[in-house]
């Protein structure tokens, strides 16, 4: 028997007319990609928390409104909406990114570890708060293409479009981000393993 | 005549966006030249760094979006 994926323009379709248990079915499918974008954007778990919500409540206002056409392009459209959360979060707040610490003064975290190994929880945190610092090193034009590429899942010509730049620009973006990615773990001796 | 793949279009194809003639085309080119090839494993090795997105919102952001949207739900009827 064939497994039957529900896509997302269906989910959107059902739950405009009125199936609620569809939007947590397309928040559950999206929720990492979405998130971690966030994340990687903001540097702040907290400040992650606010955007994603506003995005989602942004998104679910626009739906009701009818004026969702993204012909079955949900997710980003979602890291779209984000991503502009995200520039309004530093415009408001007048400040770029820092990289933060993720000690265990996060309550999500403290919450996750008592059900997970504490010495993997520490190795994956290690390695995600490297990372993290490693594409905060990098400028933010390329920090934001690699994310939205990486993580947020969107195309080259997708990025291209909602940064205001030709597809080679966003393209020669991403090239640098990972060829000074590469630079810094050498320079520092990082290891990521 | 030889064709030439730059960076951009290894990049591309690395995240699976390279139409499928130029991509037929490039894996042949692979076969046959190291260095393409030494390049194409530099952008997977930091692909592979970079990891999968991993991170979740708490299930109480969930929960808040969801009842959000059941109030807009009931505004409408």
């Amino acid at each position: 028997m064939k497994n039957h994926v529900i896509s997302d323009k269906e989910l959107v379709k059902q739950y405009l007319q009125g199936n609620e248990a569809c939007l947590e079915m397309l928040i559950k499918r999206h929720k990492t990609k979405i998130f971690t974008t966030i994340l990687y954007i903001v540097n702040d778990h907290y400040i992650a928390e606010d955007i994603f919500q506003e995005t989602l409540i942004k998104a679910i206002r626009t739906l009701r409104k009818g004026k969702y056409n993204e012909e079955g392009k949900f997710l980003p459209w979602i890291v779209r909406i984000a991503r502009n959360m995200a520039i309004d979060h530093f415009r408001r707040s007048k400040r770029m990114p820092k990289i933060t610490s993720q000690d265990g003064e996060d309550i999500f975290r403290t919450f996750e570890v008592d059900d997970m190994n504490r010495e993997e929880t520490y190795v994956r945190d290690h390695r995600d708060d490297m990372i993290r610092e490693l594409i905060n090193q990098l400028p933010n034009e390329q920090k934001e293409v690699l994310v939205l590429r990486h993580y947020g899942n969107l195309s080259f010509k997708e990025i291209a479009a909602i940064t205001d730049v030709s597809i080679n620009t966003a393209l020669g973006r991403m090239r640098y981000a990972l060829n000074n990615m590469r630079k810094i773990i050498e320079e520092k001796s990082i290891s990521l393993q | 005549m030889v064709q030439d793949f730059t960076q951009e279009t290894l990049l591309l194809y690395a995240y699976n966006e390279l139409d499928p003639p130029t991509a037929a085309h490039l894996e042949q080119r692979l076969t046959s030249d190291p260095a393409l090839k030494a390049q194409l494993n530099e952008i997977r090795e930091c692909q592979n760094i970079l990891g999968t997105p991993q991170h979740t919102p708490h299930d109480t952001t969930i929960q808040i979006i969801l009842e959000e949207s059941g109030k807009s739900q009931l505004e409408i009827h």
